[in-house]
């Protein structure tokens, strides 16, 4: 599986790096919402970890473009952002799954696992 | 034998009377590190000095401290999803096709430790409620643990333990969070009353004398037994026997086997998962 992994903090790229090192899929980066969707085109990824605050364009705004795109691959928000009204407005607007940070290697395997409806690890 | 092992054994003595849990060579090194760890944040060096330091049979606080620590208490929300989104769901249906349908489906979490089996149950039942509004049902919730007994009831839970189990959207709608207005510290999140309204809580230890007034349609008694030795496992589930309804069920830990249970149960397998139906009469060992 291709993961395109969306934030703009390089810890983050590298923590997740680390969670996927022992697994077969390969990632993709993009550090805000424009590198993104052109990632999207580019990498055609089969599954997108969003990020939602960033520069030059934020992540609500990123998975609002995909789905107006008709974009429909799975996304997961994965952000400090963490009141009950950010989850349910990212699900509407299209998230398919929603990860609060901090978390653990194995709440994104989990959260992942309930996405694609297989492990992932 | 240094001295540490002496005191670890006595600390294992004392958890099998209390919860039925058997620490023996293969598994003493996790009791050994788990009583070092409790040693060493209260100051102290070694678990002979931990031991020392009060008097177990007398110290009801630390009797508890030791017990919960040393003990499993790995739980998650729906732990084993199909467990509810399908067995579960299916003997709450069948409850609701049988001519008890009138009454509660009552069930009970006989390990609930701090409460998310329960609350699972809770929006399993919930949920089976909005296509069938004449659906009702009771929990009672146990635990031997005072300390997990207390934080399933408050229904409160940290941020990491949230993440474990649920969806998103099942989170939103099982649990609420207070706004944190601008602080850097999440509160925690706490189980929203609709889903507690039915649930009742109290303290079993399930290896102790314990007795309801009620029988119960449906148990869970799962990652239990498999810590207890088979007279001791028996002897539960002779007990949970006795409160049961007639043709009600039972639900394990998905490796528990079945072992010494024939008589009692009836083992039933519906797409690959196990559950127990009640036989009438325990049949007469040879």
């Amino acid at each position: 599986m291709k993961i395109l992994v969306v934030d703009d903090s390089k810890a983050v790229h590298a923590f997740i790096k680390s969670v996927f090192k022992s697994t077969e899929h390969k990632l993709c980066n993009a550090y805000n919402g424009v590198e993104a969707l052109e990632s999207v085109d580019s990498e055609k990824p089969d599954l997108i970890l969003l990020d939602w605050e960033m520069p030059v364009m934020d992540g609500i705004e990123t998975l609002v473009e995909l789905r107006a795109r008709e974009i429909d691959t799975p996304v997961v928000m994965v952000t400090s952002r963490n009141e009950v009204s950010h989850i349910i407005l990212a699900l509407e607007k299209g998230a398919n799954e929603y990860v609060m940070k901090p978390f653990t290697k194995e709440m994104l395997f989990e959260k992942l696992a309930m996405v694609v409806g297989k492990e992932v690890a | 034998m240094n001295s540490d092992d002496v005191f670890t054994r006595k600390f294992a003595a004392f958890i099998k009377e209390e919860v039925g849990i058997i620490y023996e060579e293969d598994n003493f090194f996790q009791l050994k590190k788990r009583l070092l760890d409790i040693a060493q944040e209260r100051g102290l060096k070694s678990i002979k000095e931990l031991s020392e330091s009060t008097d177990l049979a007398a110290d009801k606080e630390f009797q508890d401290m030791i017990l919960d620590r040393s003990t499993n208490n790995e739980t998650m929300f729906f732990r084993d999803r199909r467990v509810f989104s399908e067995l579960i769901k299916q003997l709450a249906e069948r409850h609701l096709e049988s001519s008890r349908h009138r009454r509660p489906f009552k069930v009970w979490s006989a390990a609930c430790s701090t409460g998310q089996e329960v609350y699972s149950l809770a929006y399993t039942f919930e949920t089976l409620k909005k296509t069938n509004p004449t659906f009702n049902f009771e929990i009672v919730a146990t635990d031997y643990s005072v300390s997990a007994i207390e934080k399933a009831k408050s229904g409160r839970y940290h941020q990491y333990e949230v993440q474990r189990g649920l969806t998103s959207a099942e989170l939103v709608e099982l649990l609420d969070r207070p706004e944190s207005e601008g602080t850097n510290t999440p509160t925690d999140w706490t189980v929203k009353p609709k889903f507690k309204r039915n649930v009742k809580f109290q303290q079993i230890n399930l290896i102790k004398d314990w007795s309801f007034n009620q029988k119960f349609d449906l148990v869970l008694c799962r990652n239990v037994l498999i810590y207890q030795n088979v007279e001791s496992k028996l002897n539960i589930l002779r007990k949970i026997h006795q409160v049961m309804e007639p043709d009600s069920a039972i639900i394990l830990g998905g490796t528990e086997n079945s072992y010494g249970m024939d008589g009692l149960f009836k083992k039933e397998i519906k797409d690959r998962l196990i559950y127990f139906l009640r036989m009438e009469k325990e049949a007469k060992s040879a």
